[in-house]
């Protein structure tokens, strides 16, 4: 099984001299199974340049798992080449939103009206198929298996699992740590860190041994503080998450858009020297990013 | 009994909430800085945003891993943000009127709910229930009634005619509202909790609220609904519907379990004014009654 990282930046595309080295397209990640099937996370702007390279391999079926609705993490979906192919199968996967009442089908496709956008989603003509998941959903796809856990992000958010012939990758979506509303001296207090320890017990079976864990790290530790409520986690949250998930290795991606390329070299290098014996090995992504797993 | 009808089902997923919650709901997400704790404690003192909202969470459409049985739990699980563009939508809808044509009084519902709530907590502590599974028994105290809401607001005037017998010839309102608006409220609520899955403790501790049972296989939910319930009443006579059980008529477990007698379990109960006050407060509802 393949990953490769076509877009790494969190909230907006952020084209420019600072993010050449790491790149500017936002969430897009590809995965390729042992028998060359193609499971997608996410179509941020990612998803336009690996939509022109799947034409140009002539790989006319994948699966997108969409983590969520926020437009960094779907705007890239009009401009995916294979939608508009007749030849194209296309199987997208993601939640029900519980506020609009809708489901993935419906918001896609409200992304391409008029307004937004010149062809509209029924106009499209690849064979496309929506499903909507169940979280804990088992969706066998070619030679994979993806399942799904529920994140914590202002917007309903899955994680998604996939498994390949005792290989496997997590890819968390957008994630922020959990949070107690409550003072320590609150009557709930203990009662809402119950229930945060079991959410983040049944995120971190789902990630149980992943070969790779890809995680949302948007932000530094002191920036997280003042960014709570904003649905995105830190490089020591997300390497908290990959330890007790025991990952064998970790891809810190979402960059934020102000990041820089040197920061993120900065930051990589002070993670590395503080991991510890048996920690996961880990990686900041980069646009174009390869990696070979198991 | 006849079976609850889909229309009224459906009529109830457009109840809107109590007034002085949509009021709260709508003021709280207007403003970017409140705090998520009042947002929270607003929706789970209201029966109809709490119902509404565990109604969403354990909906097919996610067939989330885990049944959600309060409201913290909902904001863990669906996330903050979620639980309140949801609470918005059901304060979008309205609020429920002041008066209505049953002349059911809202207020001392609200106040029977919410005393019935925070009793059925403190009962699961004397029965030594882990604290992360009190907050069930607090969502079971506050939805035990939600029948009587749905009557009085989508079968007014059946139900009046049932509360005027009550009234009038101190029989229970649960028989009045099985004759004449063809099932009671235990039913009613049991039947909305099962329809939207919520855990089936909760379903059938509504369902038995007002039958005491053995207490054999009874679920220490329930045992604790159905005493709660009762003390309630004591703590605050309700003027809808006076209650018909006496201590003499109860089975020995209720004793046994809680203690001698209505008025010692009462005593038992450390904080309870303080959390009854709390609990109205915030609704401004039962000024002056406790």
């Amino acid at each position: 099984m393949k990953v490769r990282f076509w877009g790494v930046r969190g909230s907006i595309a952020s084209p420019g001299p600072h993010s050449i080295r790491y790149g500017g397209n936002t969430t897009c990640i590809e995965v390729t199974t042992d028998a060359g099937h193609t499971i997608i996370f996410d179509a941020g702007t990612g998803i336009r340049p690996l939509g022109l390279e799947l034409m140009e391999r002539g790989q006319t079926q994948c699966a997108v798992c969409i983590s969520h609705t926020h437009w960094d993490h779907i705007q890239g979906l009009p401009f995916f080449v294979p939608l508009f192919v007749p030849q194209s199968k296309i199987d997208f996967f993601g939640a029900f939103d519980p506020v609009y009442q809708k489901d993935l089908q419906s918001i896609l496709a409200q992304q391409m009206e008029y307004c937004y956008f010149p062809v509209r989603e029924l106009e499209l003509k690849a064979n496309i198929e929506y499903h909507t998941l169940h979280e804990g959903a088992r969706i066998e796809y070619g030679d994979a298996v993806i399942s799904n856990v529920l994140m914590n992000h202002p917007v309903l958010t899955y994680g998604y699992r996939v498994d390949c012939n005792g290989k496997s990758v997590f890819f968390s979506g957008d994630h922020e740590p959990h949070h107690n509303i409550y003072e320590s001296d609150d009557t709930f207090y203990g009662e809402y860190e119950s229930l945060i320890q079991d959410k983040v017990g049944d995120i971190c079976t789902i990630a149980k041994d992943v070969d790779l864990f890809i995680v949302d790290a948007q932000y530094t530790e002191p920036e997280l503080v003042h960014k709570r409520g904003w649905g995105h986690g830190s490089f020591a949250s997300g390497l908290a998450m990959a330890r007790r998930a025991a990952a064998k290795n970790v891809v810190f991606t979402h960059h934020d858009p102000t990041r820089t390329d040197d920061q993120l070299d900065r930051i990589a290098e002070k993670l590395k020297a503080q991991l510890r014996a048996n920690d996961p090995s880990i990686q900041i992504a980069y646009e174009g990013l390869e990696i070979e797993v198991g | 009994m006849p079976s609850v009808s889909d229309e009224l089902l459906e009529l109830c997923e457009r109840m809107p909430a109590f007034p002085a919650s949509v009021q709260q709901v709508i003021s709280l997400t207007s403003d970017i800085n409140s705090s998520p704790k009042e947002l929270v404690k607003v929706i789970d003192h209201d029966p109809v945003l709490t119902m509404k909202i565990l109604k969403v969470a354990n909906s097919a459409y996610f067939g989330l891993s885990r049944q959600i049985v309060s409201i913290n739990h909902a904001v863990v699980y669906l996330g903050l943000n979620t639980v309140k563009h949801v609470a918005l939508a059901i304060a979008a809808i309205g609020s429920l009127p002041k008066d209505n044509d049953a002349g059911f009084d809202m207020d001392d519902f609200l106040l029977h709910s919410l005393t019935t709530a925070v009793i059925t907590r403190s009962l699961a502590r004397i029965m030594k229930v882990p604290e992360v599974d009190a907050a069930n028994f607090f969502v079971a105290g506050l939805l035990h009634d939600i029948g009587q809401v749905v009557f009085a607001q989508f079968k007014p005037v059946e139900f009046k005619k049932a509360l005027q017998q009550c009234r009038d010839h101190g029989v229970s309102l649960h028989e009045m509202e099985a004759d004449f608006c063809g099932h009671d409220h235990s039913e009613l609520g049991a039947v909305l909790c099962e329809t939207w899955s919520f855990p089936e403790p909760l379903v059938s501790a509504i369902r038995m609220h007002h039958l005491p049972g053995t207490g054999r296989d009874a679920t220490p939910v329930r045992k604790c609904l159905f005493v709660a319930n009762l003390l309630a009443a004591r703590v605050h006579q309700p003027t809808n519907a006076p209650p018909c059980l006496d201590e003499d008529d109860l089975p020995p477990w209720v004793f046994r379990t809680f203690g001698n007698d209505f008025d010692s379990i009462i005593d038992s109960l450390s904080g309870l004014k303080t959390d009854l006050q709390q609990a109205t407060s915030l609704l401004q509802v039962g000024k002056g009654a406790l």
